[in-house]
């Protein structure tokens, strides 16, 4: 794997995190809340689409990229269900694990975003 | 009027936390231990947590990792100090949804779970936000989310949207735009001991409220309005008299100092600030065995 395809992978799989991460909330949000979640299903899908691209592309991260797709495809799964009304709690049991997953592989190789820098003692050239 | 026990326990901490995310302006200040910790009301038939700690299996290496939190603790080990089972928790608040305080919810399989529907909502919509802007997510974690949709299912979720008495003298506040879109804070009417505060985060330590000037200086970490933060701490500065010793901190490591309080084997540490009427001290060590 070259430096170049690695940072490249890297680059799509911060971005496809942050919108599987986003798009995971905005779904949890609006089935709790009975919001129309159409629009959110719609970009599931879209989710799906460019995660297996990156996937199919993809010299490294292999494990990562899987876990997006993955990821993206339950999301999809429970919105297209809910969507009907057919949302059980075992499609949300499914999402969450999956979401779970593709957090744990992602942060293998990315620094984790839940505390902001420099909230504790750290060296930035370890991040 | 109720009476309730309240105790406050320590389930892990941060042994360098950066002054100046605990107190908005001290940069540059270095470092102090910042316990992590939740409370646990018991009375009036009623075992309640306001938040929850987090999961370290799921979380905790990274973050021990990277941000240095150490020493966690289950619910199951920490609240048995207090003669609690998790299972027995029947109500949880929780104050916000950052990890460290809304993480371990699938630790209290029976409790009806109280929260700020604006906390999602608000979440809902910055979800839809570019990239560029997600530092407003930064902390949320979608896995509480999704728990809470099956708890949405199983009719043991309320959302609320104002201030509400959730059980006898226990009031959730909202603190809204302050640390993040839909915090809120507790109240507890004891008839026997007065007004307690759990604050969440909307103070950190008790010099948010302490300034040398005697103004207050809020937290350093604010997701919504800095005046907000401050606007809130004077509502909860009034509603426990101006008397600080009533505002519980749950990152504040002088707990330890204000309250009777029993450090464990394993380091971490219980504060007991109110006993009801007929339970027995928790912190209290045990009697020598007579040889």
């Amino acid at each position: 794997m070259s430096t170049a395809a690695a940072d490249v992978s890297g680059r799509e799989l911060h971005d496809l995190y942050t919108r599987s991460k986003a798009l995971t909330a905005a779904a949890a949000a609006a089935l709790v809340l009975d919001a129309d979640a159409g629009d959110l299903a719609v970009e599931a899908r879209r989710l799906l689409d460019d995660s297996l691209a990156a996937r199919r592309r993809a010299t490294g991260l292999v494990p990562q990229l899987s876990a997006c797709v993955d990821a993206a495809r339950d999301l999809r799964g429970l919105l297209d269900r809910a969507r009907l009304g057919r949302a059980s709690e075992a499609d949300v049991d499914r999402a969450r694990a999956s979401h779970r997953r593709l957090r744990r592989e992602v942060w293998q190789v990315l620094p984790c975003e839940y505390v902001p820098c420099c909230a504790a003692g750290h060296a930035h050239h370890d991040r | 009027m109720a009476d309730y026990s309240i105790w406050v326990v320590e389930y892990a901490r941060v042994v360098e936390f950066a002054q100046g995310i605990l107190k908005y302006g001290d940069w540059n200040t270095g470092t102090r231990v910042a316990p992590y910790c939740y409370a646990v009301l018991k009375g009036e038939g009623h075992v309640a947590v306001v938040d929850t700690g987090y999961n370290h299996v799921e979380l905790g290496e990274v973050l021990a990792q990277s941000y240095g939190v150490s020493d966690w603790q289950p619910p199951e080990v920490v609240l048995k100090r207090i003669g609690v089972d998790p299972a027995e928790v029947d109500t949880m608040i929780l104050t916000h949804n950052h990890f460290d305080h809304a993480g371990g919810v699938e630790f209290f399989p029976n409790a009806h779970v109280y929260f700020q529907a604006r906390e999602l909502s608000k979440y809902m919509w910055a979800a839809g936000l570019p990239d560029r802007l997600q530092w407003i997510t930064t902390a949320t974690d979608p896995d509480l989310m999704l728990w809470l949709v099956n708890r949405m299912k199983q009719g043991r979720l309320t959302l609320l949207e104002e201030e509400a008495e959730v059980l006898p003298g226990v009031r959730c506040v909202p603190a809204h735009d302050t640390h993040t879109a839909g915090s809120q804070y507790v109240t507890i009417e004891n008839e026997r001991d007065g007004r307690w505060l759990l604050a969440g985060d909307n103070a950190y330590v008790y010099e948010n409220f302490l300034g040398p000037d005697g103004r207050f200086t809020p937290i350093g970490l604010v997701f919504g309005s800095v005046e907000r933060c401050v606007l809130t701490m004077e509502d909860m500065w009034q509603y426990v008299g101006q008397d600080v010793s009533r505002i519980v901190p749950f990152h504040e490591e002088k707990l330890w100092e204000r309250f009777p309080t029993r450090r464990f084997d394993d380091s971490l540490r219980v504060a007991e600030l109110s006993l009801a009427a007929g339970e027995q001290s928790r912190v209290a060590e045990p009697a020598a065995v007579a040889g």
